[in-house]
């Protein structure tokens, strides 16, 4: 159905990599070849094709992760931005200083910077949006900033001190928040229903017009200082059917298409004239969860066994035909910043039995094997707009009929889902299900507490154990790893962990889907590839200036 | 599918029944107004992932709590009844989680889409589906009637998302004759804007004239098959009266009745909106924002758009037993009588 | 009157052979479907006349079995819908005013309850088989069909031996049973032939939504995978989306067919005319 496939966690992209640090894995991307002539790196006028509608557009009412935040990054700026390859790099503010224990963060900020509206952006206008962001704090911001300390605004820098290091809080917080102007916000008490006239911002586009459930229309911002917006006027038009919108690419009524395209359309889509497919990776993950509290996958041995029991390269070469990284079995995608890359799935349906065989799961008259008087027959909870998640379901049920292992298919609608594996989305309310296929989005592997957050036994600490996994050896890991105060330190308890989830399984990492989206390269050809992000980004829709 | 109505015999036993019409139906809004409140909050899952918006995963329980609370949704079900109906009372239809955009306003935005698609399609059909009818009706069982029954069936058997998809393909991709979604594009003025509207109306309103034509066929063919050797008519024509009039004053008003019956059933799912249909070419009406308001468990917009929904297809209802007399002649003698 | 007939019965040749195809063609068929054996997306080829899937399995086998699916669908609905029709309308036009005109507003109710969330609450706590979504679906078909039977008793009472017999003081259920009977039933295969095509048509537009059970097998089913596979963007749509979308058209007008013969036969004014 419609391609809006809900991530369990819709923040996708822009949380991107510790990228101070690491170069990211090359992506193939079909967009990095040299302009030819018939590649306009400008145009007057792009239609984007979105799934469903975003909201009027402000920090707190837009409505995905992906592409809404991705539209919002148009219209405002943060301090800093991550740049194509996940570097942080200066936007608002000219230069990013760190002191050497990660408290003191010191940003000039750049001059001669307008609002949409024409008044000046000024360091109070930096102030004003750390308070605003503390004092409502609805949005994903306000964590990362209860450990600020002070705010100060000295020579034109803003100058943040944090009460403890945090060694990524310019890519957790400095790259992703994006700066209010108080003239506007102040006057603004109920944030979450802020009007559009608040989608105000300094950024490359304004938004000239919104008609809910239809389109946007975003104008290129040409008082913008940092660089040259490519598209003077672009479109953001409501299509919620995949196919339809693929068809107005071809037909030429929309120029990019948000949604990824279907792996087994890329290369025909990629053949139309004037079309260009870029593909490259994309962290988000798909997982099969068990319910570790419930036996019997409270049993490492069990939940062992089924992991071994799962051919993921066949679930890649046959769901994904190919297009996806195979899963590490510490969750972190192996291009990630701090993946520890010694980690592989090994598939073994003999050992697979032969490990059930000896916990005393022997199969009884039906095939499907008993442990301790219960069969070992499950549901399989899968979100049914999901069609690669259904799929995989599928070939899973397969797999685990092979080593007496029964399961049945459960598609449901994805709030029903989210209800019986994450009610609430606290993990602390429990959870009622058996085995259900879940993912996490891209930001999680760019944040290593998310990490620890997936394992830790302490609801507070293990916001998203999902699984409800209670392992000692799990929790000293987790906590070991937010005490660090290096990103060195950091990463090197990350690559621990990691090691200790791949032996523990408390969950299944499947396989990282690619990223592929489709657009009229013969309209615009200026749509470049960030590891993550996909598309839709400033980079692709503005010329810098330097 | 003709609407009975019961035997009228006095004045005051028009008047009474006429308010115990009025009371059954007062009656059936109650319960459907307790339904739209308690049918959204018992699907599974809820509304936090609409209000918290992209974040809510990332917000502290007592921050969700309290985005909760703020929505009133903290109180206990009889308290947010209460409040409902309170609202309602006051023609105030809450505002959307999504956002706090007033009900109101989005069901303004999208009725008008809605009404111009379906009720085009609707009276197009009525009309297209009528005259066929009539056509087969009176060359029933001939060859002619029986090709066009088979031709109409055929067409009229086809899913409409069925024919939709084929639709774009053909005449979106294939020939580029027409647009493939929404209703408009961007930058049209005066006439060219008319004409943008109509062009991205011709494909989705021709599936709903070819998925629904069925019934005004069969219910206008049979009737007018009926009425063909009704006794009147054959009165009319032993009396010498030409054909032709006969056709047109004594055939086709009576056989109509039923057809009559029909366009008011059709037009009261009409703000039900065609969700198949807007979902397949991105229209936006009130089916689509049904929809997504469901998937996004927005409880104000789900109540909103359901009882715009019962409401119609109550008002039509009661239209067409009001009307139903007035147009029949048997009912009406018999209802001065 | 002849070619009535014969619409009739071409329509109820149709039916037989789709029916014994649902019921028999699995077993002439090496495949159950669900299992892999081509390369995903394969085109057709002389083993598999219509291709594979996007797992590679078999669509022509997929196409047979989901008859089974389709046509159960439409036949526990039509079952389901027509008794409920048939009971309610009855009773209705039997009992007194104050009576049917409860039973009248409840119809009125059902015609105007939303049906996608009461669909998805279904099948969130009973799950999205087959069984639900017929459950669910003849919950909602039955009400147009008991007001037309209503419709129908209502007449009958003009004949008088109904008044008679409920003046000598037979129950509701004797008038319905005795009386009522022979007005009502050559009305339900007109109302079954009608509530099998709703189911068809409904079934496979949920599907289409998404709201149906991707994983079992029907004619809806394949179109929705066809359908998220873009299929219709590549030459798959003439092996994967047509096939089962000409199969509902083949099974709707071959339903409409009966119907439509049915009803001319059993209008007493064109059975006159003979």
């Amino acid at each position: 159905m419609s391609p809006r496939i809900r991530r369990p966690w819709t923040r996708v992209t822009t949380v991107l990599a510790a990228g101070v640090l690491l170069a990211v894995a090359a992506c193939s991307s079909d967009a990095g070849e040299a302009p030819a002539k018939d590649q306009p790196q400008t145009a007057a006028a792009v239609t984007i094709a979105i799934p469903g509608d975003e909201g009027t557009l402000t920090p707190y009412t837009y409505t995905t992760g992906y592409p809404g935040y991705n539209l919002l990054t148009l219209v405002y700026d943060s301090l800093v931005v991550l740049d194509t390859s996940n570097e942080v790099t200066p936007l608002l503010a000219t230069e990013l200083t760190v002191s050497p224990d990660s408290t003191v963060f010191t940003l000039p900020l750049r001059t001669g910077v307008t609002w949409h509206d024409g008044k000046p952006f000024s360091a109070d206008d930096v102030v004003f949006t750390i308070d605003y962001y503390r004092e409502y704090d609805t949005v994903r911001f306000a964590s990362p900033l209860a450990g600020v300390d002070s705010v100060q605004v000295r020579d034109g820098a803003v100058v943040i001190t944090l009460s403890q290091p945090d060694p990524e809080f310019p890519v957790r917080l400095l790259a992703d928040m994006p700066i209010l102007p108080r003239h506007v916000w102040s006057s603004i008490t109920e944030p979450e229903k802020a009007p559009v006239t608040a989608a105000v911002g300094t950024g490359p586009y304004r938004l000239a017009s919104y008609e809910p459930d239809r389109r946007y229309e975003l104008t290129a911002n040409t008082a913008y200082p940092i660089g040259k917006p490519r598209i003077d006027t672009l479109t953001v038009s409501v299509v919620p059917e995949q196919q339809t919108a693929l068809a107005a690419l071809r037909t030429g009524e929309v120029q990019m298409t948000a949604g990824t395209v279907p792996a087994n359309l890329i290369d025909q889509l990629s053949g139309q004239q004037g079309v260009t497919v870029a593909t490259g990776s994309n962290f988000g993950s798909t997982l099969l969860a068990f319910n570790d509290g419930k036996a019997p996958f409270d049993r490492v041995e069990v939940r062992r066994a089924i992991a071994t029991a799962i051919d993921t390269t066949d679930l890649v070469d046959t769901v994904l035909l190919g297009k996806g990284t195979l899963g590490s079995p510490g969750f972190w995608h192996p291009e990630a910043p701090g993946a520890n890359t010694s980690l592989t799935h090994t598939h073994d349906p003999a050992a697979a039995s032969a490990a059930l065989d000896a916990i005393g799961a022997t199969p009884g008259p039906d095939g499907v094997r008993v442990l301790d008087g219960k069969p070992l027959a499950f549901d399989l909870l899968v979100y049914a707009n999901n069609p690669d998640r259904v799929r995989t379901a599928e070939l899973i049920t397969e797999m685990l009929a092979k080593v007496g292992v029964k399961t049945a298919v459960r598609a449901m609608d994805a709030d029903s889902v989210d209800a019986k594996v994450w009610p609430d989305f606290d993990v602390a309310n429990g959870r009622d299900y058996d085995l259900a296929l879940w993912g996490w989005s891209a930001p999680t592997m760019f944040d290593y507490t998310r990490l620890a957050g997936l394992v830790a036994s302490d609801p507070k600490v293990g916001r998203l154990n999902v699984t409800g996994i209670r392992d000692a050896d799990l929790d000293a890991a987790a906590t070991a790893l937010n005490a660090t105060t290096t990103l060195d330190d950091r990463k090197a308890a990350a690559g621990e962990l990691q090691q200790l989830i791949a032996d523990k399984a408390p969950f299944v990492t499947l396989y990282y889907p690619a990223g592929a989206y489709a657009y009229r390269s013969d309209v615009f050809a200026g749509w470049t590839y960030q590891q993550g992000a996909g598309l839709l980004h400033k980079h692709s829709l503005v010329a810098w200036a330097d | 599918m003709s609407v009975a109505s019961s035997p009228v015999r006095s004045r005051t036993g028009l008047v009474r029944a006429v308010l115990g019409r009025a009371g059954g139906y007062l009656a059936v809004f109650a319960v459907a107004l307790t339904i739209t409140f308690l049918l959204p909050r018992a699907l599974p899952g809820g509304p936090l992932r609409t209000l918290g918006g992209a974040d809510v995963a990332d917000l502290d329980p007592a921050v969700r709590a309290q985005v909760a609370a703020a929505y009133g949704l903290d109180q206990p079900l009889p308290v947010q009844f209460w409040r409902y109906l309170r609202d309602l009372a006051r023609l105030d239809l809450g505002e959307s989680f999504n956002g706090g955009r007033p009900v109101a306003e989005a069901i303004a935005d999208a009725l008008p889409w809605t009404l111009l698609l379906v009720g085009t399609s609707v009276l197009l059909t009525a009309a297209i589906g009528v005259a066929l009818g009539v056509i087969a009706g009176l060359r029933r069982g001939r060859g002619k009637g029986n090709l066009l029954l088979a031709g109409v069936l055929l067409l009229d058997a086809a899913p409409a998302f069925w024919v939709g998809m084929l639709a774009i393909l053909f005449f979106g991709v294939h020939l580029g004759a027409l647009p493939t979604f929404g209703a408009t594009t961007v930058g049209h003025t005066g006439l060219a804007a008319v004409g943008d509207v109509a062009t991205h109306l011709v494909l989705p309103v021709g599936v709903l004239v070819v998925a629904g034509i069925g019934q005004f066929f069969l219910v206008t063919r049979f009737s007018v098959a009926s009425a063909l050797h009704a006794p009147h008519v054959e009165h009319a024509h032993a009396r010498g009266i030409p054909h032709r009039r006969v056709v047109a004053r004594h055939l086709l008003r009576p056989a109509l009745l039923p057809v009559h019956t029909q366009l008011m059933i059709e037009l009261g799912w009409l703000v039900g909106g065609a969700l198949v249909v807007e979902t397949v070419f991105a229209y936006p009406g009130l089916g689509r924002l049904t929809f997504d308001a469901i998937q996004g468990r927005d409880y104000p917009t789900m109540q909103a758009t359901f009882l715009t929904l019962v409401v119609t297809v109550l008002v039509m209802n009661a239209l067409a037993d009001l009307t139903y007399p007035l147009l029949d002649p048997r009912t009406r003698t018999r209802g001065a009588a | 009157m002849r070619a009535g007939l014969l619409a009739g019965r071409i329509g109820a040749v149709l039916l037989t052979a789709l029916a014994v195809g649902a019921v028999a063609g699995p077993w002439l068929l090496s495949t159950d479907g669900r299992e892999r054996l081509a390369a995903p997306y394969a085109p057709p080829s002389a083993d598999r006349w219509l291709g594979a899937d996007d797992l590679g399995r078999d669509l022509f086998a997929q196409l047979v079995i989901g008859a089974r699916g389709s046509l159960g669908i439409a036949l526990l609905v039509a079952l389901a819908a027509t008794t409920i029709a048939a009971l309610v309308g009855g009773l209705a036009g039997l009992a007194p005013p104050w009576a049917a005109g409860i039973v009248m507003r409840v119809v009125d109710l059902v015609l105007a309850l939303p049906f996608l969330p009461l669909l998805i609450l279904a099948a969130a706590f009973l799950g999205p088989t087959l069984g639900v979504r017929a459950a669910v679906v003849a919950a909602l078909v039955w009400a147009g069909p008991a007001r037309l039977i209503r419709a129908g008793v209502l007449a009958a009472w003009s004949r008088g031996h109904l008044q008679a017999a409920r003046a000598m003081g037979a129950s509701a259920w004797y008038l319905l049973l005795r009386h009522a009977s022979p007005v009502v039933a050559p009305l339900l295969v007109p109302v079954f032939v009608r509530a099998a095509m709703t189911a068809i048509v409904l079934d496979a537009s949920l599907a289409f939504l998404g709201l149906g059970d991707p994983t079992s097998p029907s004619w809806g089913t394949m179109i929705h995978w066809a359908s998220v596979r873009g299929a219709m963007l590549t030459d798959a749509w003439l092996w994967w989306a047509l096939p089962p979308g000409l199969a509902i058209v083949l099974t709707v007008t071959a339903l409409a067919l009966v119907g439509v013969a049915t009803e001319d036969r059993l209008n007493p004014t064109l059975r006159q005319a003979r």
